[in-house]
């Protein structure tokens, strides 16, 4: 099928105006399908702003500026943003960036996150702007004045210098000429004793090599019999903690009063009838030692015979 | 001395005739029957048929400009994105209308002028004259508005291509990359720029097709003046466009 020649030129006239439609917005930053809300601002001094600039919030490009227009009080800004960005009330746009370092751009600082939206259309004020080109420039001066201070301090350093070397009475060139002598006879003296030196650095190593095989058996011994000490300390504290648990066994045994001991310890009759058979032996004993006889005499009748 | 004189006025005369044909022409515009056929044929030769010529040349150009700006600009100081601030603006502002305007200046006016030229010394011109038909606007008017309304056409499609090929270009020789490109291109991105590449499209689709018109239509002296007609449709018009490009951004800019 052969297609007319008006169909061909205007599928090319349509093709190139969506192209240029679509390639101009993406250069923008603008969304490429959804639409865009203008908003304005005004600036006493809009630091070489131009239409295209991107527009950022909180570093991410979110549209571009579309016109500045020389006013009265500054220059009026117009610039556009995707409309799903919120701008909110309170926000502020400042210019950004150095054009002699990056491009310039449009800030937008927003306000509260619960303050009302701001409508497409809305007039968004201005930063405080900071002329920081303009705050250099005043300071240039004092900077300047302290920079020729700086030179004249290191010129006058250098002249002092040039005249401590040149100068050959000078302390300095004195030194030198004293270090350089020294440098010159321990050269010669290390010349004369090379072999000497060579010798010694030998009888050094071999030295060294020796005390590090001595250093390495008496650590083998010394680890062996730490090691035989602790196997000891290990069978000991194994030991030592089965007799504390069978202590511990008794201990609680007693305390509940089991066994003979633990009646004693938590029965209090038991406790009295052993004191009162004491003190029964005890006047016993007392009377025994007044008059033994009365009982001997006993145990001879009735036992013995 | 009159050939000096003849030699100083003839610029005057020629653009006296020239704007004679031009008021002509715009005369018989309303007579949209005599051209309409016509018109459609010249856009599908001047516009359609011009596309790859012009891809060509656009692709290399955004291409090389890639390459060279990377030579030249890139630094430790200065970013690599400053390649797509440099090569956008000028494929949109100057070389897809430039490049595309010089293609066509020997693509589409070297044709104009000789097929115009022989209806002219083959006395074509003079039948349809005879036969009561305005010859204008049966053959310049659709070659002119064809040339203007095309021109932009081919000019979008030299932009897309040769962007198109800018960024081939990055990615090939590892310059830049694709996202610093982009990035670049956006923050140095100036509105007016694809419009006034718009507008010098229009303009040089103009001088092209209108220059080599004049140039065919008041051919003389047999195949031989064809030729000359010819050669000098292309000259003219390569000159008139870099006139028209220095003024045009003198004016708009």
């Amino acid at each position: 099928m052969k297609i007319p020649n008006e169909v061909k030129i205007g599928i090319a006239v349509v093709l190139a105006g969506t192209v240029f439609y679509l390639g101009t917005r993406y250069f923008r930053d603008l969304p490429i399908l959804s639409r865009a809300h203008t908003y304005y601002t005004e600036f006493v001094n809009a630091n070489g702003l131009v239409a295209g600039n991107v527009v950022s919030i909180n570093g991410v490009n979110v549209g571009s500026v579309s016109d500045v227009q020389l006013v009265r009080a500054g220059a009026r800004v117009a610039f556009s943003v995707s409309e799903d960005v919120v701008i909110t009330q309170g926000s502020t746009a400042k210019v950004g960036g150095l054009s002699f370092i990056s491009s310039i751009q449009l800030d937008i600082v927003l306000g509260p996150a619960d303050a009302p939206q701001h409508a497409p259309g809305d007039f968004i004020p201005a930063a405080e702007q900071v002329d920081f080109l303009g705050e250099i420039a005043e300071r240039a001066p004092d900077i300047l004045s302290r920079a020729d201070t700086l030179l004249k301090n290191t010129r006058q350093a250098l002249n002092t210098a040039e005249t401590l070397v040149s100068d050959p009475t000078s302390d300095l060139l004195q030194t030198m000429s004293s270090v350089k002598a020294s440098a010159d006879a321990l050269h010669t003296i290390l010349l004369a004793e090379q072999r000497s030196i060579v010798a010694v650095l030998s009888d050094i190593q071999a030295l060294a090599g020796a005390i590090m095989t001595l250093a390495q058996d008496s650590l083998a011994v010394t680890v062996d019999g730490v090691n035989v000490i602790l196997e000891r300390m290990e069978q000991n504290l194994a030991s030592l903690e089965t007799t504390t648990t069978a202590l511990s066994d008794l201990l609680t045994k007693i305390n509940s009063g089991q066994g003979t001991l633990g009646r004693l310890v938590t029965e209090d009759s038991l406790y009295t009838e052993l004191h009162q058979t004491v003190s029964a032996l005890r006047r016993i004993l007392e009377d025994f030692e007044e008059d033994p006889r009365q009982y001997l005499r006993h145990l001879k009748l009735v036992e013995i015979f | 001395m009159n050939g000096v004189v003849l030699n100083l006025v003839r610029p005057f005369f020629s653009l006296g005739r020239f704007s004679l044909l031009l008021a002509k022409a715009c005369g018989s515009l309303g007579d949209i029957g005599i051209y309409r056929k016509n018109m459609v044929v010249q856009m599908v030769r001047i516009g359609l048929e011009s596309i790859p010529i012009v891809a060509l040349a656009a692709a290399f150009s955004g291409a090389v400009t890639t390459v060279q700006t990377a030579y030249q600009l890139v630094s430790p100081i200065i970013p690599p994105k400053v390649i797509g601030a440099v090569v956008v603006p000028s494929l949109t502002m100057e070389l897809a209308a430039v490049v595309t305007g010089f293609i066509l200046s020997g693509r589409v006016g070297a044709r104009i002028a000789a097929e115009l030229g022989t209806m002219r010394v083959t006395e074509q011109i003079d039948a349809l004259e005879a036969m009561g038909l305005n010859s204008v606007g049966y053959l310049i008017v659709p070659r002119v508005a064809a040339g203007i309304l095309m021109f932009p056409v081919l000019y979008v499609a030299a932009c897309l291509i040769g962007v198109a090929g800018s960024l081939l270009a990055a990615m090939l020789t590892g310059v830049v990359s694709i996202g610093e490109f982009i990035l670049g291109a956006r923050e140095h991105y100036d509105n007016f720029g694809p419009y006034f590449g718009l507008i010098k499209a229009f303009v040089f689709g103009f001088l092209i097709t209108s220059i080599s018109c004049y140039m065919g239509y008041y051919t003389e002296g047999g195949a031989e003046g064809v030729g000359r007609s010819t050669t000098r449709a292309a000259v003219m018009s390569c000159v008139f466009i870099l006139v028209a490009d220095f003024a045009l951004a003198i004016v708009l800019l």
